[in-house]
């Protein structure tokens, strides 16, 4: 199944081979390229480049042409206000700085302003890609209706309702004629984005939006084509009258409850998208992150008629990696376990302190894993340790952790591994998702066996206590001196009389001279180890 | 050592309720007046309605304003900005204006990030609401009277532009939608340094869950003449909890004017290209339905 087919059938509510996933690439393709939002989306050249890497770069089922709000204001008189890492914003609202009347504005043509280029761009990447789907983004009347006249339209709902009405009227018919260009130039999906929407209740949304984008979507169904209806923000008291205006599919962000949209939008027929965090986790996060947060997404929506997407537009510096990610878990569905496995229990009240670690004596060989017995990778990993444990036999000990167990995956966690399989010995990484070779497994063991001997040998300190006094007690400690004195070692000899201190020995008093030699070894500092930690050290002296 | 967090206050409010003029009042407060500051503005559009700009001065100064619709893009410009202002500037004091349309869970969910929680310590959040213009904005815009929710202090502004008892009815209004949050009343945004002085700050955390609208609209549309009485009497059967009306009534000679204002009922010839009767009518304490219903034209063309 292509990804175009994908998406046809999820926005139909038809049986799809996984859930598709749209990653919304608008001014982020100018991150792709090196380039500033301006230069990318004021040419249709840099839109293609950028969003044919985004395509090879994440092998998404589908993707925006461009992510800009602006165009259709732009063309009807607003000034705009460029950024390099944003679309640009609307800085001058052409209603109402006076320098326009509503019955003045005209509906844009095909080629005005970067309707042109957006078109270009939309006619090239269709011809390159068959086999993916192809959104053309348009501003929603209620939003291009904000850019034209400022945010005092809130107050002439009140004070000039019927100019409001005639307002959205001619944004809608522009939203129309928008649509129809997309559709033409070869867009499978005409995404209506109308965040503003999420300003207003469900009695004006019903009054003042309702009527005009309803024929919006009619439209799309009557070309053959299909109809999503964005939205971000705090919306979701409008989900529901959004349903009613017809569209094939409502996608929404993380302001708004995946299992909210689904439920209310599959009870009337209409498909679904959404709702990955794209501040938090896409921008902020780390790729396990983005992978935690598709997978809650595809948890919810997981079944007929939903796509994965970020909430809007994604950040221009969003790391490609988490998006790579996030692909990761959408196409395979080992990754996709590995997630939710990690997704259930991962806490940092729970972690270990495990920073003293790996002090036994033994070396130790950890074999983080989903399940050796259930997956393959897993499987062959902890095959490769337990082939060459018999060679280190008494001095390694090697152990699996399946993250399905809730104590495995705090043990994990708190070893900072993030992947499954991998190998630790002595706590440190050492491969990632990687079979080892026999030898690099054998080197890597034998390094830390010398590892641990240097510090072994470098860490060890003792004192012999000669207990007593008198003549014979003097021999010993001077014979002992000598001792140690001929061996170089770093030991220390104390001479305790009081015969209170010569009983805490264990050693009567009427036994002396005697001689207690007692071996030292740093095993932490300037912090308090947790008892496991400590239970580790006991074994060794025991 | 950490240096100590930015003492930071929030102003939100609606275009044209007096944010600027309340920034430039508090920059000469003693609080603030020769304390390292910088501003943080985030305003839609280009300048207030009423052209009202920051006053210069020693404070540096940071504005949001490119791609401010939306939600993704507001964030991360707020986040750089911030994040610039705590690593470069490092002011003891950071007054943010937020835009008319901002959720303040949105902005109070930003400071709180790993990052900047310990950068930013939040004063207080001051919504400054505008006497004549709040019923009518917080029909239609849900960020008014979430805003309000949000507040820990209240500014009621322009109080000089309605009459003593509208004022007091906003204040109830006000009261309801947060019981906890200190009001004052103003003109011209001069705020008592008492009153910012005695604000306390509480967190928020997820936006406030949906619930029905504090204020309700209706518009009310009808072919038929409507009996002036009724009418007269659906008006002083809601009492106060009817805020604002304003449109045309066919009372059988035409269409007239109609606006309840000052908690008066006045008329006056109709506008030109007026027919029939079209009229918006704001309500607090009932639902649309139910505000629909007082006005049905159907009830108000005959006697009851």
């Amino acid at each position: 199944m292509t990804g175009r087919e994908r998406i046809h059938k999820a926005m139909l509510l038809e049986e799809t081979d996984r859930t598709p996933w749209v990653p919304f690439v608008g001014c982020h393709g100018a991150a792709l390229l090196g380039l500033s939002a301006e230069e990318y989306l004021k040419s249709a050249d840099r839109v293609v480049e950028g969003v044919q890497k985004a395509l090879d770069t994440y092998t998404p089922d589908g993707v925006c042409v461009m992510f800009d709000l602006q165009i259709e204001a732009e063309v009807l008189g607003c000034t705009l206000a460029w950024a390099a890492e944003n679309p640009p914003a609307v800085a001058g609202h052409v209603l109402a700085d006076g320098e326009q009347t509503l019955e003045n504005l005209r509906v844009p043509g095909p080629e005005a302003g970067r309707i042109g280029l957006s078109l270009e761009a939309a006619r090239r990447l269709r011809e390159a890609n068959p086999d993916v789907a192809l959104y053309g983004l348009i501003t929603g009347p209620f939003t291009l209706a904000l850019h034209l006249q400022g945010t005092d339209i809130f107050m002439k709902m009140y004070d000039d309702e019927d100019y409001v009405h005639r307002l959205m009227a001619f944004c809608g018919q522009v939203s129309e004629a928008m649509a129809g260009y997309y559709l033409d130039a070869g867009c499978d999906v005409v995404a209506v984005v109308d965040p503003m929407t999420s300003q207003i209740g469900p009695d004006q949304f019903t009054q003042f939006v309702s009527p005009y984008i309803t024929p919006v979507f009619e439209h799309i169904r009557g070309r053959g084509g299909l109809g999503s209806f964005f939205v971000c923000g705090h919306a979701q008291q409008n989900v529901p009258v959004m349903c009613d205006c017809k569209p094939h599919n409502i996608s929404v962000d993380e302001n708004i409850p995946l299992a909210f949209v689904r439920d209310t939008c599959l009870a009337r027929g209409v498909s679904f998208g959404g709702n990955l965090q794209l501040t938090t986790v896409l921008l902020l996060g780390r790729p396990e992150d983005a992978q935690r947060n598709a997978v809650e997404c595809l948890e919810v929506g997981d079944g007929k008629g939903f796509i994965l997407a970020p909430g809007c537009d994604l950040p221009y510096a969003v790391p490609p990696e988490n998006l790579r990610a996030v692909s990761n878990v959408v196409a395979d569905p080992y990754q996709r376990d590995v997630a939710k496995t990690l997704a259930r229990g991962e806490s940092a009240a729970d972690l270990l302190d495990l920073s003293e670690y790996g002090q036994a004596d033994k070396v130790i060989v950890d074999i983080v894993t989903l399940d050796s017995e259930a997956c393959a990778p897993c499987q062959y990993m902890v095959e490769s340790v337990r082939k060459i444990a018999p060679e280190f036999e008494g001095i390694v000990e090697w152990r699996e952790h399946k993250i399905k167990y809730r104590e495995s995956l705090v043990f994990m966690t708190s070893l900072m591994v993030h992947n499954v399989p991998t190998i630790c010995i002595d706590g440190e990484i050492r491969f990632v998702s990687r079979i080892p070779s026999r030898e690099e497994l054998v080197r890597a063991i034998q390094e830390r066996i010398l590892e641990k001997l240097r510090v072994k040998i470098q860490r060890k300190r003792a004192s012999i206590f000669i207990l007593g006094a008198g003549e014979k007690a003097e021999l010993l400690a001077a014979n002992a001196r000598k001792a140690v004195t001929e061996l170089g070692a770093e030991v220390s000899i104390e001479s305790v009389t009081d015969e209170r201190q010569i009983l805490a020995f264990g050693v009567s008093p009427s036994l002396t001279p005697a001689a207690v030699v007692a071996k030292y070894q740093v095993r932490s500092t300037a912090h308090a180890p947790a008892p496991a930690i400590i239970k580790e050290w006991i074994k060794d002296v025991l | 050592m950490n240096p100590p967090p930015i003492e930071t206050w929030v102003l939100t409010g609606y275009l044209g309720a007096g944010k600027t003029t309340l920034l430039n009042h508090l920059l000469g407060l003693p609080m603030f007046a020769g304390r390292p500051t910088a501003l943080l503005i985030n305003e839609f559009g280009t300048l207030g309605v009423d052209g009202m700009l920051v006053r210069e001065g020693d404070h540096a100064k940071y504005e949001i304003n490119r791609g401010s619709l939306f939600c993704a893009c507001t964030k991360v410009e707020l986040l750089n900005a911030l994040a610039d202002i705590a690593e470069k500037l490092r002011p003891r004091v950071l007054l943010i204006e937020a835009t008319g349309v901002a959720e303040p869970a949105d902005l109070e969910q930003v400071i709180g990030l790993p990052s900047l929680a310990e950068r930013f310590n939040v004063r207080a959040n001051v919504c400054m609401v505008d006497a004549g213009g709040f019923a009518k904005v917080a029909a239609f815009l849900q960020a008014a009277s979430r805003q309000v929710r949000a507040a820990d202090g209240i500014v009621i502004n322009k109080t000089d532009q309605i009459s003593p008892g509208e004022v007091d009815r906003l204040a109830k209004l006000l009261a309801e939608l947060n019981p906890r949050a200190p009001r004052t009343r103003t003109s011209f945004a001069r705020v008592e340094e008492s009153f910012l002085l005695g604000l306390e700050h509480e967190p928020r955390g997820e936006a406030p869950a949906e619930g029905p609208p504090p204020v309700a609209a209706a518009s009310i549309r009808g072919e038929g003449p409507v009996n002036r009485e009724a009418f007269a009497e659906a008006v002083a059967a809601l009492g106060e909890k009817l805020l604002r009306l304003k449109g045309h009534v066919d009372f059988g000679q035409g269409p007239v004017f109609v606006e309840l204002a000052g908690g008066a009922l006045q008329t006056r010839a109709a506008e030109p290209g007026a027919a029939g009767t079209a009229f918006t009518a704001i309500a607090w304490r009932m639902t649309r339905e139910e505000l629909e219903k007082a006005f049905a034209p159907r009830t108000l063309s005959k006697r009851r």
